[in-house]
Parts: C-alpha cells; structure tokens; sequence
C-alpha cells in the first residue's frame, strides 16, 4: 500500500511541478504600453472580439454602439459602463462602490494590471442573445493558461509513470 | 391519502393561474391616491410600436401591434405604465415636458404628468432601439376637461411610414 | 451477473437515520414531483404570457440557468437520476397508467401482477436504444438559440414533452418516454455512470432464492420497476430512474441505495451510448464557442431568425452534426484502432476496443459540461433573485427582489474553478482508460500502449477545453 502511495503522491507533484514549469516559461511581458482601442458593439458583439494586451499596459477604450443602448461590464476591474448609440459619452459606474453617481467619460481608462483571460460582457439588455453577448481581454503572459496546460501535460506524463512501473500486481 | 392527494393536484392546476391572475391585478392597481387614469404602454422595436396591446411570449414574434393613440383630457391625473418587449426603448413628449425616459425591458417604469392644454402631442422614443427607431412615434390626444375635442391647429399628423411599414397580421 | 459485491461502497439506508423510512413512504414520490409540477406549470404560463425578454421570464433563468447548473454540477455527479425522481413531466401519464398517485393496484390487465391502464404496448425493439434520445437533443442543440432565449419557445418545449410524455405512456407500458425518448434522459444516462449512488441488490443469494420477482412483476407493496430494467440484476447507472419503486416493491428488503466512489462506471455497452458520448462533447465544445466565445458571427449564425443568415445557419448546424456524430467518433476510434495494433496481441476486438476507450468521454465530458455550466450560473444566477419576485416580468415584486441589479458573482474566478474541473475529469478519463486497458491486456507494458492514443486524445480534449476558457 505504502509504495502505491508513495507513486499516487509523485505522481500528483509531477503534475503540480510541470504545471508551474509551463506557467513559469511564459516570457514576461514586454514593458507597459499605452493602448489605444476603438471599439464598436452591436447585437450580439463587440468588434474587435478580443483585445491583447500586456501586463501593466494603460488601456483607453472607446466603445461605439451601432444599434442599441448595449453596456459593458469588465470582471475583475469594476468597470461597468452603458453605450449610448449616438453620444460621444460612456456613463461609467464602479460596481464595487456602492450608490455612486454615473460619470460621463469619452473614454475607459484602466491599467491591466492582473494577467489572464478576463471577459466583458453586455449589461444593458439589448435583445434576445444579450445574455450571451460577450467578448474576451487577454492579459499577456496569461499564466494561468500555460499553468493549466502544463498540468494537463504533466497529468499525462504522470499517469504514463504509474502505468510503465514495475511493480505487478498494483492496478 | 389518495384523495388527498388528488385534491392537491387539482389545486395546483387550477391554482397556479388564478394566482397569476390575482397578482398580476394586485400589480396593475395604483396604490396610493385613487383618481389616477392609468394607462399602459408597451414598446416594440420590430416596427417602432408603442402599443396598448399586451406583448408577451406567445405573440410577439408573430403579430404586430396596433400603434397606441392615448386619450386624456385636461386636469386629469395621468399615469404612464410603460413597457418594453425586448430592447431598452425611450419615452418622451417633448412638447408637455414629459420624460425623456428609459424603458427597461421586463420592468414597469411608470411617468406622471397632468396635462394642461388641449391638443395632439408626439410622444417619440428617444433611445435606438432598432432599424425602426426613427419611425417611432404616437399621438397623444389631450382633450378638453369635458371631453371636447382639441382645437383644430393643435392637431398632429404622423409622417407616413417609409422603412418600417405596419403589415399588421 | 453474479459479481462479487464492489468494494468501497455505503448501504445509506442502513447507515442514514431516516432515508429508508422516507423512501419507503408511498407518498414520497408525489411529494416530491408535486412541487415540480406547479414549478413547470408556473414556467409554461409566464413562458406564453409573460415579457418576451428571457433574462426577465421565470422559465429561462429558472431552467436555463438554475435547473441546468443543479443538475450537472450537483445533481448527476453526486445523485445519479435524480432529477428523473422529482420530474413532473410523466406525472399525467404515469397517473393515468397507475390510476393512483400515492397507492399501488394488482390485478389484471395490467404489467406482471400490477393493475395498468392504457395498450400497455412493448416499446418497438428497434428503438430500444438511446438513439431518439441522441438526435432529440442533437436537434434541441441546433435550436439552443431560440430555446435559450425565448420564453415560448421554451413554453412549447416544456409543455411538448410533457403531451408527449402523457400520449406515450397511454400506449406503451411504463415510463417508455423516460427511458426512451426524452433528450434530457439520454444525456443523464450517461453521466449517471460517474456519480455517487447506485440502487443495488444487497444480497445476489436473496435474490436466486426469491420467487415472486416483486422488484419486476410488482406486487401489493409496490409497482413493479417502471424503467424497464430488472432491479435484482442492476449492474449500471444509466437506466435507473431512482423512482424507489423497487425499494417498496422487494418483498425481502433487498434493495438498497450505495454511496460509491465518483467515476466507479466508464463501460460503454453499445454504440447508442457510445454515440451520446460523442454528442455531448462535441456540443460542448460548440456551446463553449458559439454561446461563450466572443465571435459574433458564430452567434448570428446561430440565431438565423433574427440576424436572417440563414446561409451561415446551415453551416453551423452542419458542423455541429458532422462534429458529433462524425469527427469526434473517428478521432476515438482511430485511437482505438492504434491503441489495439499497439499492444501487439489481440486482447479484444475492434468494437470491444472502441466503446471500451470511448468511455474516456464519461467523465471527461462531464467535466467539460460542469466547466461550461460555471461561468453561467456565477454571471447570471442574480437573475434569480428578480424572476422570483417577478416570475413573468410584468412588474411584480412579490418578495421585494424585483429590483435587485445584475450582479455577476466573482466571474474572474471562474477560470480556476474550471481548470479544477477539467484536470478532475481527465484524472478519472486517464484512471478510466487505464483500467479498461488493463483488463483486456494482463501485460502491463501492452496495457500502457493500448491506452496510450486514447490517453493522449484525452489530454489533448481537456487542453482544448482548457485553452477555450482560460487561455
């Protein structure tokens, strides 16, 4: 029993380790950057889809509706901000402060300042698929990502280890 | 027990849309002040339509709704109890200083106003709402306070439709 | 079929206090359906009479959003069927089969010794077999759109399943729609085979020296098992709807309800099952791109009754059926296939082979549906809180929540909760592949390279899935 153990828990670091290897190898980020984004929205999506930038990047999006009152709310960052078609103006709110007046903003302004995949989605009901109306911002080096590959990898590579030992006997 | 539990069956069956029924008419009465003409208003964006019709599941995709013409009378108390079938609409009669106002989609959003001239007023939707927003109005026709029709030159005639022509079904 | 007793299993009406009585009431049944039945009718009536905007309808959020995430991240893995124990939908026809909603009947004509009503017919031999069940939800998926985001349709739906639930079980015996027919059945009878409880036999000798078979045939103290499948001999999750009928009807109290360890069952039996493995991770996959990808013209292709491409529509649907039933299937069986020349001896045969190595897709298409079912349920479960105080979305505020604002709880978290699923599944796809490698080749090294193609496409699945959500 204890040798079956002591592979079962080998077999877990080699995972852990090969998933912090994979996430560990991504480059770093090349030095922040100002970005300038254009956006546009419509029924059911945001052109361009997904954004990437960098880690520490200063991001200034400005986002134009071609149809409807669409909204845009980004996890992670609290913004959360409605797209009025035909005003140059964003209203932004902070949905972590609670009973703050909305602001009148031309542009979003904020600093990725966490890596990963991080989602905006459409907050003002703008028709049948707004549920469903969502595009993607990708932080570079998205560690996560490559961790989570990684663990599939050494998931794998584990399991080829406890299949190709010697011991009989143990399933 | 088997009874029992027959009987429960058919309370459930008939007393689920009863109990609709019963709330979506507690929903309905104004509370408060009593004297409020109460008139509801729903805006569909297929078409650019404020409607008095009920737009729900089974016909909105299938039927247009007749354009709503609102009729109130000077000195009255008027309650707007606006609806949206689907995208966020805008409510305004500019002329009466009424709104402009967001319809929320699945919400009752509701305007008060009392109208103190007689005559034909737009009410416009102030928010894009589709290929039909610009083609969306109504007429509200403000009457006497006893009823007389308005003056002639208050009166208010839509432009025709051109993009968003009703075919109603 | 007389296996020894599994190891690491729980007799849980013997260990918790309280459950064999309950299970045993004849009443339970109804208890527990009942509320689901005013559920259903309350979701049809705001369906057809209630706001047209889905995030404000009772019978979106409620189904879509609460009813699925319940039901594949808590429901199947840790209960198996039982949803199928509290489902409204055969409610009229089984009552109109039994003519009773708490009591049991005997006498003739009827099905063994119980008293039935209805033409009690045999379910067509050719449909014996979860293939309806494929192409219903394949075809439900196609249509996921609309049902997703329009109350009517998910009224008519509902309220379809439910009329035809009740004319089935007029004409064929038992709860033929259940096991037969229904979309959501098939896909459950997959997944039930990873979760954590299974109705069992207690004793296999009890069983050879029974005579009366109530289990079966029914009797004074229960119906007779209304799946179709012979209680005593219950080896598999898949077709055991936890109705509890056979608890009641056993006249040796020798049915009981197991705790098991997660991912106890992977063994495919027949290319039907094989199929909806197939299926369901494919319309994972689609439903990961389509519904949660950021392309907007994937979703306008999905969505040809508003955004009119009708063109594009005909494309996705066709990549979704060749995905499923074509691509995915081929991908399996050419690691099968390579998996088994490998090995280099025989070992099985080429079907063997095939439906053994697909069983990979149990717990890894699980895991893939529960990571899908996240995000959902942590952006839009607020929407809860508002249908429960306006279920119809006119203007109510039954409990003072009609009002509360979206509030999407912790989305950013949502990756790593995913990536904690997906690894979980691939552990108990490799585990699975493993053993089933490992009981048709007693050589160790053959097992590891028979497995090892499969292996890979596994990993490889979960990368995928893991690169859709995270990445």
């Amino acid at each position: 029993m204890t040798a079956r153990r002591v592979f079962h828990v080998a077999g877990a670091v080699i995972v852990v380790l090969a998933g912090a290897a994979a996430g560990a190898l991504l480059p770093s980020a090349a030095p922040a950057q100002e970005r300038r984004i254009q956006m546009t929205a419509r029924q059911y999506a945001y052109d361009p889809p997904v954004l990437h930038v960098n880690r520490g990047d200063t991001v200034r999006l400005r986002i134009r509706s071609l149809d409807v009152i669409h909204g845009f709310y980004l996890e992670a960052f609290d913004i959360k901000a409605s797209i009025i078609p035909d005003s140059p103006y964003l209203e932004l709110t902070h949905p972590s402060r609670k009973g703050e007046r909305v602001e009148k903003v031309e542009e979003l302004v904020f600093v990725a300042d966490k890596t990963g995949k991080f989602r905006f989605r459409c907050s003002r009901v703008c028709g049948n698929m707004h549920p469903f109306m969502q595009g993607e911002l990708i932080v570079a080096p998205n560690r996560l990502a490559g961790a989570g590959i990684g663990a599939c990898v050494g998931l794998l590579a584990a399991a080829a280890i406890v299949a190709l030992r010697r011991d009989p006997g143990l399933s | 027990m088997e009874s029992a539990a027959t009987l429960l069956v058919l309370l459930t069956l008939a007393g689920i849309p009863l109990w609709v029924l019963r709330e979506e008419a507690a929903a309905s009465r104004v509370p408060d002040e009593p004297g409020w003409h109460v008139i509801d208003i729903t805006a569909v964006a297929p078409g650019g339509i404020f409607t008095f019709e009920n737009v729900v599941g089974h016909n909105y995709w299938r039927h247009t709704p007749a354009v709503a013409r609102p009729v109130v009378r000077v000195g009255e108390k008027v309650l707007f109890r606006l609806r949206s079938a689907d995208v966020i609409h805008g409510f305004s009669i500019p002329e009466l200083q009424v709104g402009p106002i967001a319809i929320e989609p699945g919400y009752v959003t509701e305007v008060r106003f009392e109208p103190k001239e007689a005559g034909e007023f737009l009410i416009q939707c102030v928010f894009r709402c589709g290929g039909c927003h610009e083609e969306m109005f109504a007429v509200l026709e403000v009457r006497g306070p006893n009823g007389e029709p308005p003056p002639e030159d208050m009166k208010l005639k839509l432009p025709p439709r051109v993009k968003c022509r009703l075919n109603r079904t | 079929m007389n296996a020894p007793q599994p190891s690491g299993r729980i007799d849980l009406l013997r260990t918790v206090p309280g459950l064999k009585w309950l299970l045993t009431r004849r009443w339970f049944q109804f208890a527990v359906v009942l509320p689901n039945l005013a559920f259903f009718y309350l979701f049809i009536i705001a369906g057809a009479f209630g706001s047209p905007v889905g995030s404000r309808n009772i019978i979106i959020i409620f189904v879509w959003i609460l009813w699925w995430f319940l039901l594949i991240a808590v429901m199947v893995p840790f209960a198996s069927r039982v949803w199928c124990t509290v489902c409204p939908i055969p409610f009229f026809g089984e009552w109109y089969q039994r003519r009773a909603l708490v009591g049991v009947r005997v006498g003739r004509p009827g099905v063994g010794r119980n008293r039935m009503w209805g033409f009690n017919r045999h379910w067509p031999r050719a449909l014996s077999n979860i293939w309806l069940q494929n192409l219903g939800f394949l075809l439900l998926c196609t249509f996921s759109v609309p049902l997703l985001t329009r109350p009517i349709v998910s009224a008519i739906v509902l309220g379809g399943l439910v009329l035809l639930a009740t004319v089935l079980h007029v004409i064929y015996r038992q709860r033929a729609f259940c096991r037969y027919v229904c979309p959501i059945g098939g896909f459950l009878s997959l997944y039930s085979m990873c979760s954590m409880v299974e109705v069992r036999a207690r004793n296999r000798e009890t069983c050879d020296e029974c005579t009366d078979k109530s289990c079966l045939a029914g009797g004074v103290t229960g119906w007779g098992c209304p799946w179709h499948v012979y209680p005593s001999k219950l080896d598999r999750n898949n077709y055991c709807g936890l109705c509890m009928e056979c608890l009641k009807s056993c006249t040796h109290d020798n049915m009981t309800i197991r705790a098991r360890p997660f991912g106890s069952e992977t063994a495919l039996k027949s290319y039907d099952e094989a199929w909806k493995a197939f299926i369901m991770i494919g319309l994972a996959l689609a439903y990961s791109v389509a519904l949660l990808g950021p392309w907007g013209i994937i979703k306008d292709w999905a969505n040809p009754t508003e955004s009119g491409k009708w063109g594009g529509f005909a494309l996705y649907a066709g990549a979704l059926w060749t995905l499923t039933l074509a691509i995915v299937p081929a991908a399996f069986y050419a690691a099968a296939r390579l998996g088994r020349r490998l090995a280099g001896e025989p070992g099985m045969t080429m079907k063997e082979a095939f439906l053994g190595f697909s069983g990979v897709l149990v717990p890894l298409g699980l895991a893939a549906w529960i990571a899908f079912s996240i995000p959902l349920i942590l952006v839009n479960g607020s929407y809860v809180l508002n249908v429960i105080s306006d279920p119809l979305g006119r203007g109510w505020d039954l409990l003072g929540t009609a009002h509360t604002p979206w509030m999407p709880f912790h989305p950013e978290y949502a990756s790593f909760l995913q990536l904690a699923v997906l690894l979980t599944g691939l552990f108990y796809a490799l585990r699975s592949g493993w053993r089933f490698a490992g009981e048709r080749y007693g050589d160790r090294p053959a097992a590891a390279r028979a497995v090892a193609p499969v292996a890979i496409l596994s990993t490889a699945v979960a990368a995928g899935f893991l690169w859709m959500f995270v990445g």
